[in-house]
């Protein structure tokens, strides 16, 4: 694990600047995950989206990962609405704008992997609950849970609202709802 | 191999997927909808366990590291009844990834299709491995068998 300050936001965590110290890193192999079994339950329970809305649905959220990675900036646009919210843990960015200014905060971003996506129907919108895995330049790994929800504007679908909470979040995670289900 | 049509095919990477949002996030219900209620367990030489016995792992300390299943490849044995192979990694809380291989039997139930076994196999690891060494042992020939 690296401690050069430039992707001192993308060590254990990854998502989550001031995430767990690297040097801290061996003896967390074990650390526990995050949990929020009454959310992904109620997701899960949800109606699931036609094949052509989920093909829809994984090019927006695998589109929004090149885009961050190789930082092509003025594709965004044609993939998440202007007022876009992104919730990082505890953290809030509002505006597309503003999501941006965040992401070009460090001049190393780890690479983005969107995987096991379920997209579901919920009320006019869908919602998608993916993993997101991020892989930093010095070989380290981080995963977290990606809820995603989409509006369709334009002809197309767009994201609307991105919640993502790190798998092995360190001190600076919510809790998790820690539901008895 | 005899690869299903591609509705079915999209339905069964859906189920697939469902075990790492479910099983890591400790959601027992949400097992419910992946899995048939007698689903066996196990490694490459046979089950052992149920899934129904998965909660418990909740109360003796155990710590599971998140798993994310990639490449899942499908073989239609009947109508009712697919063998599907997929590569998984789990991500350890120090940052450092593991690799491994899932087989499963999917069969068409009247609520959608579910795992009825699954059989795991970590990757070939070596001796400092946090869970010790191991071989891959799953291969084409478990895939296309059923049992």
């Amino acid at each position: 694990m690296t401690t050069d300050e430039t992707v001192s936001g993308h060590v254990v965590g990854h998502l989550l600047p001031g995430g767990t110290p690297a040097s801290e890193a061996s003896a967390l192999v074990r650390m526990e995950q995050h949990r929020s079994p009454q959310a992904v339950l109620e997701l899960m329970r949800l109606p699931e989206a036609t094949p052509d809305e989920a093909v829809a649905v994984r090019q927006v959220l695998s589109l929004v990962g090149h885009v961050i990675d190789n930082g092509i900036w003025d594709e965004l646009s044609a993939l998440v609405v202007d007022d876009v919210e992104v919730q990082i843990g505890t953290m809030r960015v509002v505006g597309r704008a503003d999501v941006v200014a965040w992401l070009t905060q460090w001049s190393q971003r780890p690479s983005h992997h969107t995987v096991n996506t379920l997209v579901r129907r919920d009320g006019d919108g869908l919602v998608a609950l993916s993993r997101l895995v991020t892989i930093a330049g010095d070989g380290s790994v981080a995963s977290a849970d990606a809820v995603d929800r989409l509006a369709e504007q334009g002809g197309g679908w767009r994201l609307v609202h991105r919640d993502l909470q790190p798998r092995h979040p360190g001190a600076t995670s919510s809790a998790g709802d820690d539901s008895d289900v | 191999m005899r690869t299903p049509d591609a509705a079915t095919a999209t339905q069964i990477y859906d189920l697939v997927a469902r075990h790492a949002h479910a099983f890591d996030n400790r959601s027992w219900p949400a097992m419910a909808l992946a899995y048939e209620p007698d689903a066996r367990i196990g490694g490459p030489t046979g089950d052992t366990g149920a899934v129904s016995d998965l909660p418990a792992t909740e109360h003796n300390g155990q710590v599971f590291f998140s798993h994310h299943t990639t490449d899942t490849v499908l073989h239609q044995v009947d109508e009712n009844t697919v063998r599907a192979w997929s590569k998984y990694f789990v991500v350890r809380g120090d940052g450092t990834a593991g690799s491994g291989d899932f087989q499963d039997t999917v069969v068409r139930t009247a609520d959608g299709w579910r795992i009825t076994q699954r059989r795991g196999s970590r990757g070939n690891r070596p001796d400092t491995d946090p869970d010790g060494p191991s071989t891959r042992e799953l291969d084409a020939a478990s895939w296309r068998a059923v049992g």
